[in-house]
């Protein structure tokens, strides 16, 4: 595993692409709906989030699924198989400080 | 607001805008679209605003990165990425080097501008290139421009201007003007047509014609209200023979007159062969157009010939002196050749400054460069090449000339303004624009400097032998070289600086001796105004000489005035009037031409006032101006000894004099009077009563027992009693005047003490530079030395063997640049040579002082180094 972390924006990127392909817009939404519109990303962040991911070949562009052609011009992104095992080692390592914070009985915020 | 994100998403790199600004766009629309106009929107924009900021920088340094070790442009960018926060961490070694670029870089574009504007931009005339000042030295009359219209073959046409006051009183307080007293023809010559009405047609140049005038557009518009109606009409414009004249036409508002700007009205000059001025009044400048296929050398031929034929149909013209003179040159290089020197010295001064300035961010980057020999010799280990080291100091001086440039280019234009505030007379009458071409030109310099300090270091930077540098850490041999490099930079500042010093000391000692010339008169308690006698009130010559009469008796009687006269001119007041004279019984070769003088018309008490000692015989007083005494005239010491150098003394001789008057007997002999500044030549001189030549403009000369300038008052109001609200123009002290003519003298003495001593402060910080470098260097040596017992005072020796080294050579050079600056001032020095003494030894002695002063900072600090610090260290 590497050390490398995921920034952020681009693991939450990762998370909403998780169960299917999405245009740019709906990746947006999905952030902004999961986090309560606590997390929104701007459009500059998004898009310079997705050309990383892209280039690193964790995403890539598909073609629209059947049934959302007439999301006309909308470019889909879909999670690679890389993309997948980035993710997962990320949350393996944010599951290992929640290991180490459980340990020491450190709870996250907002929590009873 | 879409519209302006769409502007914003040009702003991102290429590449990623091609990829996703649609997107981008539509996202932003989106977002906006939710919220209705109000606070939340704006604070949308905002939001939106700061994510593209911020999307913008992070996509270039993407880039950048990417780019990175990619092909030249991303070597660069990196190189430049690197040496920008190499920099960011030297902020004073920043600051030294882009401001002395700076420095450098405006004085170079200011004199650069300036050199354009005065030599490489054409005159704002059509054709301009085609027009030729003729026979530049000579004052031609009217019968000159006649010959020459027909019997130049060069050229299409001649046409002469000269000067002439006269006086408007049209509707209100009168006011004097300045004419251009001009042939007919001149407008058709120099190739503008007035803007209204007409210009001068044949008719207008004819005995008995009437009386017409030009207006400049300034006068029209201010004297006049810009009416259309005043062309056609007849104003009040007398002061040469008329009393009216009739306005045919207006010229435009961008016409700049030959005689530079202040013209306020056209006359034409009336050619009349018959009468006696035609032959024997000199007065114009003379101006012609190239013929079709005529080449300005062709012209300058053929005036020479021309001039030769002259001078065997009329051989008591001109002198054969005169004639081998007769030439024609490109109108704009007469305007500029008497500026040319003083371009010629302030270019030499400013490039001066940019050159030691630029030798001094060589030595700077060397110094750095092998401050850094770990670092740089690590890059290198680790592959970079000698090119790539090379390279990486390239970038380095290329970023720091960029910002010379720019703020290069804030001082150019702060030193404009300057001079448009306190120096208009260095600018171009014509007009000086900042604009696009100064720009290029700071950008030139600073490429230029660029190159220059940058070489140096840069080849020294790719000799580096990385295997040298590792093993240790530290190449002897390298270092040597850089340290070599270094002291020659050094020493070339400091020659250079020598060469700035000595020419501010030639400079300076030439303004306190052209200050001590006598200039023939008493410059202290003396004031000088112009006073023109009203045509209207006083038309006729004797009612002229009736005006001064009476002005002079009014001004005699304000309390605390000593001597009063009126005079056509003043010494230094510009202008000149010379005529050929035949003194009884001076002997002449055949075919010798009369001999000149100059010829000032005087009232009584003109010589008095003016404090011009007498040498011989008496001043006419005012009881000698009368008919049936013989006419009496001052001459000066050179016309005594001109036309009568064997006789004792000149008074009661006799000679035919110039224009008008006839036989003149000498009363008296004055001084000779520096009319044209302190550097002119004497020159044979008459004081001519005004009487026998009534001019209607005269310079009243007041002598005051107290400071004149608090009787002026008292002396407009004097003038005033004898005609009511005539003007008085032109009022200055004696003292101001000899001032302004010591100012371009002054001009240069500044420039070259600017360009001396931040010349001397860079030549100081360099040498400062190279000690300290070498001491730092050195530091764990002088420590060990000094543990093992050596003392400060030789510690301190040994330091400054390099200061020694580098004085010497620097001196030795300087006193040869300084020798060549002297050379290259000859022209402009009066009463010190070129090769003066004390501006040498002066000039050695301070850089030398200075120079040692510098280094010793540095070698001190050495020389008080703690062994036990050191060699802990080791």
């Amino acid at each position: 595993m590497s050390d490398e972390t995921v920034p952020p924006a681009e693991f939450r990127i990762l998370l909403a692409l998780v169960d299917g392909p999405k245009h740019g817009h709906a990746i947006r939404l999905e952030v902004r709906d999961r986090t309560r519109g606590r997390v929104d990303l701007g459009p500059g962040t998004l898009y310079g989030a997705i050309k990383r991911l892209a280039r690193r070949s964790w995403i890539r562009e598909v073609a629209p699924p059947a049934g959302r052609e007439g999301d006309g011009r909308r470019r889909f992104y879909e999670l690679t198989q890389d993309g997948r095992e980035a993710a997962s080692e990320e949350l393996a390592r944010l599951a290992e400080l929640m290991d180490m914070a459980a340990a020491k009985s450190l709870r996250p915020a907002g929590e009873a | 607001m879409r519209s302006l994100y769409r502007l914003g998403l040009l702003l991102l790199p290429p590449g990623f805008r091609r990829l996703y600004a649609r997107e981008l766009l539509e996202e932003a629309g989106h977002e906006l679209s939710e919220h209705r106009p109000g606070l939340r929107r704006t604070a949308c924009a905002v939001w939106l605003a700061a994510d593209l900021l911020r999307t913008i920088v992070r996509e270039w340094w993407d880039v950048i990165r990417s780019e990175s070790g990619n092909g030249l442009v991303g070597g660069v960018l990196v190189d430049a990425r690197w040496a920008l926060r190499s920099l960011r961490r030297s902020p004073a070694f920043m600051f030294t080097v882009t401001g002395t670029l700076a420095l450098g870089i405006g004085a170079s574009t200011t004199a650069l501008g300036l050199f354009d504007a005065y030599l490489l931009r054409s005159l704002p005339y059509p054709d301009s290139e085609r027009l030729m000042a003729m026979w530049p030295e000579q004052n031609w009359s009217r019968s000159m421009v006649e010959m020459a219209r027909d019997g130049l073959p060069a050229l299409d046409d001649v046409a002469g201007v000269g000067g002439a006051t006269l006086v408007l009183q049209d509707g209100g307080e009168p006011v004097e003007l300045f004419a251009a007293h001009a042939t007919v023809n001149l407008l058709d010559v120099v190739g503008v047509p007035p803007r209204r009405g007409r210009g001068f047609v044949v008719g207008d140049g004819a005995p008995g014609a009437e009386p017409v005038a030009l207006l400049s557009h300034t006068l029209w518009v201010e004297r006049f209200g810009g009416d259309r109606g005043v062309v056609g009409r007849s104003i009040e414009l007398g002061g040469d023979g008329h009393l009216r004249r009739t306005v045919v036409g207006i010229m435009p508002e961008d016409y700049l007159p030959l005689q530079g700007r202040g013209v306020d009205v056209w006359v034409p000059v009336v050619i009349d062969p018959a009468a006696e001025e035609y032959d024997n009044s000199y007065f114009m400048a003379a101006i012609g157009r190239l013929a079709p296929g005529a080449t300005p050398a062709r012209a300058a031929t053929d005036t020479r010939s021309w001039a030769d034929r002259v001078r065997e149909s009329q051989p008591g013209w001109f002198s054969a002196a005169e004639v081998a003179r007769a030439t024609a040159v490109p109108l704009a290089a007469e305007r500029t050749a008497s500026r040319r020197t003083a371009l010629l010295i302030a270019m030499s001064a400013a490039l001066l400054v940019l050159i030691v300035a630029c030798a001094n961010v060589a030595n700077l980057i060397v110094a750095r460069t092998t401050a850094r020999e770990r670092e740089l010799s690590v890059r290198a280990a680790l592959g970079a090449g000698r090119t790539r080291t090379a390279r990486l100091v390239i970038v380095e001086v290329c970023l720091l000339a960029a910002v010379g440039c720019v703020l290069g280019t804030l001082v150019a234009y702060g030193f404009v303004r300057i001079l448009e505030a306190r120096m208009p007379a260095a600018l171009p009458s014509w007009g000086l624009s900042f604009d696009l071409r100064w720009i290029v030109g700071a950008v030139g310099l600073a490429s230029a400097s660029a190159m220059v300090a940058g070489a140096a270091p840069a080849v020294q930077a790719a000799r580096r032998d990385p295997a040298a540098a590792m093993s240790g850490g530290r190449g002897a041999s390298d270092r040597r070289g850089a340290s070599r490099l270094q002291e020659l930079l050094s020493a070339g500042q400091l020659a250079l600086a020598t060469a700035g010093i000595a020419a501010m000391g030639l400079l300076g000692r030439s303004l306190v001796e052209l200050g001590k010339v006598d200039p023939g008169f008493d410059r202290t308690n003396a004031v000088t105004f112009r006073v023109t006698a009203p045509p209207a009130a006083y038309p006729g010559d004797d009612d002229v000489v009736r005006f001064f009469r009476e002005a002079r008796a009014a001004l005699a009687a304000v309390p605390g005035v000593e001597h009063v006269g009126f005079g056509s001119r003043v010494p230094l007041g510009g202008g000149d009037s010379r005529t050929t004279v035949a003194p009884e019984g001076m002997e002449r070769a055949d075919g010798e031409p009369a001999p000149e003088a100059w010829h000032r018309l005087v009232t009584p008490g003109y010589l008095e006032a003016l404090g011009t000692r007498i040498l011989d015989g008496r001043i006419p007083i005012a009881s000698d101006d009368r008919d049936d005494l013989p006419k009496l005239v001052v001459i000066n010491e050179a016309a005594a000894r001109l036309f009568w150098p064997d006789e004792p003394s000149a008074v009661g001789k006799r000679f035919y004099g110039p224009g008008r008057v006839e036989w003149l007997t000498v009363a008296g002999v004055v001084e000779n009077v520096r009319e044209r500044g302190p550097r002119s030549a004497v020159l044979p001189g008459l004081y001519i009563p005004h009487r026998d030549w009534p001019w209607r403009s005269m310079y009243a000369m007041v002598r005051t027992r107290q400071d004149p300038t608090t009787l002026v008052p008292a002396l407009k109001e004097a003038i005033w009693s004898v005609a009511g609200g005539v003007p008085v123009t032109r009022l200055q002290t004696l003292g101001e005047l000899v001032e302004r003519g010591l100012q371009p003298a002054r001009l240069l003495t500044v420039l070259a003490a600017i360009a001396g001593s931040v010349t001397l402060l860079l030549g100081a910080l360099g040498i400062y530079g190279v000690v300290s470098h070498t001491v730092a260097r050195r530091t764990r040596e002088l420590g060990v030395r000094a543990a093992l017992g050596a003392d400060r005072s030789q510690l301190l020796r040994g330091e400054l063997e390099v200061a020694t080294r580098i004085v010497s050579l620097g001196l030795f050079a300087g006193l040869l640049a300084a020798w060549m600056a002297g050379n290259g001032l000859r022209s402009v020095l009066h009463g010190v040579g070129a090769l003066d003494p004390p501006s040498f030894v002066g000039a050695v002695v301070l850089l030398g002082t200075v120079a040692y002063a510098a280094a010793s900072i540095p070698a001190r600090r050495a020389a008080r180094v703690d062994p036990a610090r050191v060699i802990r260290e080791e």
